[in-house]
């Protein structure tokens, strides 16, 4: 796990200023989603820079503000660094303006990690909604490049229709080649879909995982999480083997500006990632 | 050893530190004593408490980050460069007469913001550069309760210099080295044998006269406490009436709830950093639509609980400073003693 001492040290030792970078590539994911690949212009940072799985970085488009997204590429992967970006509100609405070339900031990496290590010799079962897969594709790319150190992985995969599924040529290439089950679902019947139908709460009861020597991370939107969470403790799933990434409201990503505490914890420097232990430990403010 | 300064002579010490150093004092304006950068003309008073707290001194209302500019490549204008500044205030301050509780306030500050974990450079450097100049309070208002919190009116640490008036003197004491050379000068005296005498007494009886609202066991024992009533009924009940108004956080010496956002003027632009509300609904509001404190009493409850738990949990420190600014202000009659003395009674 990342440390507090891993600090963003910003131009000039100031945390809140971002350093300079570049869009490489940009393509949509989903009819309201887009890809980014993004290079810091320092050639020799964009080499140096390293995250772990989980972690986030706040990017600026000056003139429209700033946000928080998680790093979502291949730890490993050098030449850049890749974020996707639902449009919802006034700063992503103006990202998916941009093209390849536009100038941005990036300040990160930020917060913490998924503790990969503790999860050697076991079971792992990634649960995941729309974009909610986002957090767990740099994990899926981490598990794999040390696939022999785990036992099964398996991915529960769902969306409300087939069009808004992320990253479907990452899914097949897992499942051809990473030894990973995955079964993907969407809210509704289409014509077409040959896999499994229904939220992504109901699958997990369906496809039921063995709690024995097994981790389960999810991710996705707030009220799939509190159903999934709920789904995995019916299973006999302990709360120190979920492990969920959130997502708050956030400015400064330092722990400084308040807004995204959960009791005495701030989302941005004490996660994103908890462990459903450490959740039950913090008042019910989700 | 203590000097002293007669009143009549306060007017040319601050001309005098106005010299040398961007000045704050207290003016009074349409009945209201507010705390300004000191102009002669305007004079100054130590009638009061400021009205607002010492805190955007050092943490202004708004200020700037960040200077950006995107500039078009004349050459080829698909390509668009990108420069940023970053900006560092430098500005030797003194802040004069503030109230200890306004000095604890700032106190806070340096704990949040330079302590553990990330700092925060523009407080830093503002701080850095800062003497304070604190009046002993000798009669606390009703709202006041510094006592109850750790503090006291009549004694100051984390000033430079501490005044007491006595009649028309001034016993001036000086805390810090720094503090000493602002009263090195041919305005003061020394004080005579009785008059620090004088000054022993009235201090202890501005401690006597305040009453504690409320008993704090040790301050993780508190912490601990106010975790356990977050699900009170209390914090509905008691937040009815209250209309979201921010006042509280405003004129809070240690409410430091900031937003951050860009202004632009065509292609080059500022980030500004402002005051923001947790008592705000937007303040938490995700763009998804969701919001983890919709409900007011949700809001005032982690007002409270941040203050008296969560700060202390990661920053041993109490986020409350006793200066009752938010009792008097609130436009709801909402009074935090009174509720956090229930709390502390459930547990």
């Amino acid at each position: 796990m990342m440390t507090k001492d891993h600090k963003y040290r910003g131009p000039g030792g100031n945390p809140y200023l971002p350093r300079l970078a570049t869009i490489t590539k940009l393509y949509p994911e989903t009819p309201n989603i887009i890809s980014l690949h993004v290079a810091l212009n320092d050639k020799k940072e964009m080499a140096g820079f390293s995250f772990e799985p989980g972690q986030v970085a706040q990017l600026s488009l000056f003139g429209a503000g700033e946000s928080t997204f998680v790093i979502n590429s291949a730890p490993k992967q050098k030449d850049y660094l890749q974020f996707s970006i639902m449009k919802a509100g006034e700063v992503t609405s103006a990202f998916h303006e941009l093209s390849v070339g536009a100038q941005i900031g990036l300040r990160g990496p930020l917060g913490n990690c998924f503790p990969y290590h503790e999860f050697g010799k076991k079971n792992i079962i990634l649960i995941a909604g729309g974009l909610g897969l986002a957090p767990l594709r740099p994990l899926m790319f981490h598990l794999l490049t040390e696939r022999r150190k785990y036992a099964d992985i398996t991915l529960i995969y769902g969306a409300r229709t087939p069009d808004d599924l992320c990253y479907l040529s990452d899914l097949d290439d897992w499942e051809d080649h990473g030894n990973v089950k995955i079964i993907r679902t969407i809210d509704r019947e289409v014509p077409g879909w040959g896999y499994k139908v229904g939220f992504v709460p109901t699958i997990v009861s369906q496809v039921a995982p063995a709690p024995k020597n097994t981790v389960a991370v999810t991710c996705g939107p707030p009220i799939m999480i509190k159903f999934v969470l709920v789904e995995l403790e019916k299973l006999g799933f302990e709360p120190h083997q979920i492990y969920t990434t959130l997502e708050r409201r956030m400015k400064c990503g330092l722990g400084l500006c308040g807004r995204c505490n959960i009791g005495p914890k701030y989302v941005c420097i004490d996660g994103p990632v908890f462990s459903l232990a450490e959740l039950k430990k913090l008042p019910n403010e989700m | 050893m203590p000097k002293s300064i007669t009143q009549d002579k306060l007017a040319d010490w601050l001309n005098r530190i106005s010299q040398k150093y961007q000045l704050w004092a207290s003016q009074e304006r349409e009945g209201i004593s507010l705390l300004s950068p000191y102009q002669p003309e305007a004079g100054f008073t130590l009638e009061r408490i400021p009205q607002l707290s010492a805190k955007g001194v050092l943490f202004p209302q708004s200020e700037c980050m960040l200077k950006y500019c995107y500039k078009k490549d004349p050459d080829n204008p698909e390509q668009t460069d990108l420069s940023l500044e970053g900006v560092e205030p430098h500005l030797k301050t003194v802040i004069w007469g503030i109230p200890p509780c306004d000095v604890a306030g700032i106190n806070f500050f340096k704990h949040v913001f330079t302590g553990s974990g990330y700092h925060d450079p523009y407080f830093k450097a503002r701080h850095s550069e800062c003497l304070i100049v604190a009046l002993a309070c000798q009669q606390p208002e009703t709202t006041c309760f510094c006592t109850a919190v750790g503090g006291s009116p009549v004694e100051s640490p984390g000033a430079d210099l501490l005044l007491t008036r006595i009649d028309h003197e001034y016993v001036v004491e000086a805390i810090t080295p720094k503090g000493a050379e602002l009263i090195d000068e041919d305005l003061f005296g020394m004080p005579e044998e009785k008059i620090l005498k004088v000054v022993e007494q009235a201090k202890k009886s501005a401690c006597k006269s305040l009453e504690a609202p409320f008993k704090l066991e040790s301050l993780p024992v508190t912490a601990d406490k106010m975790l356990k009533v977050f699900e009170s009924p209390h914090w509905k009940e008691a937040t009815r009436a209250c209309i979201s108004c921010g006042i509280c956080t405003f004129i809070c010496p240690t409410c430091y709830c900031f937003n951050m956002a860009d202004e632009a003027q065509g292609m080059c632009g500022e980030r500004l950093r402002c005051w923001d509300a947790c008592m705000f609904p937007g303040y938490t509001l995700e763009a998804s639509g969701h919001n983890p404190r919709l409900a007011k009493f949700q809001r005032y409850r982690n007002r409270l609980s941040h203050k008296f738990s969560y700060l202390i949990t990661n920053n041993q420190v109490l986020g409350c400073t006793g200066c009752g600014r938010c009792i008097k202000e609130c436009p709801a009659g909402i009074d935090m003693r009174r509720i956090i003395a229930h709390l502390l009674k459930e547990v």
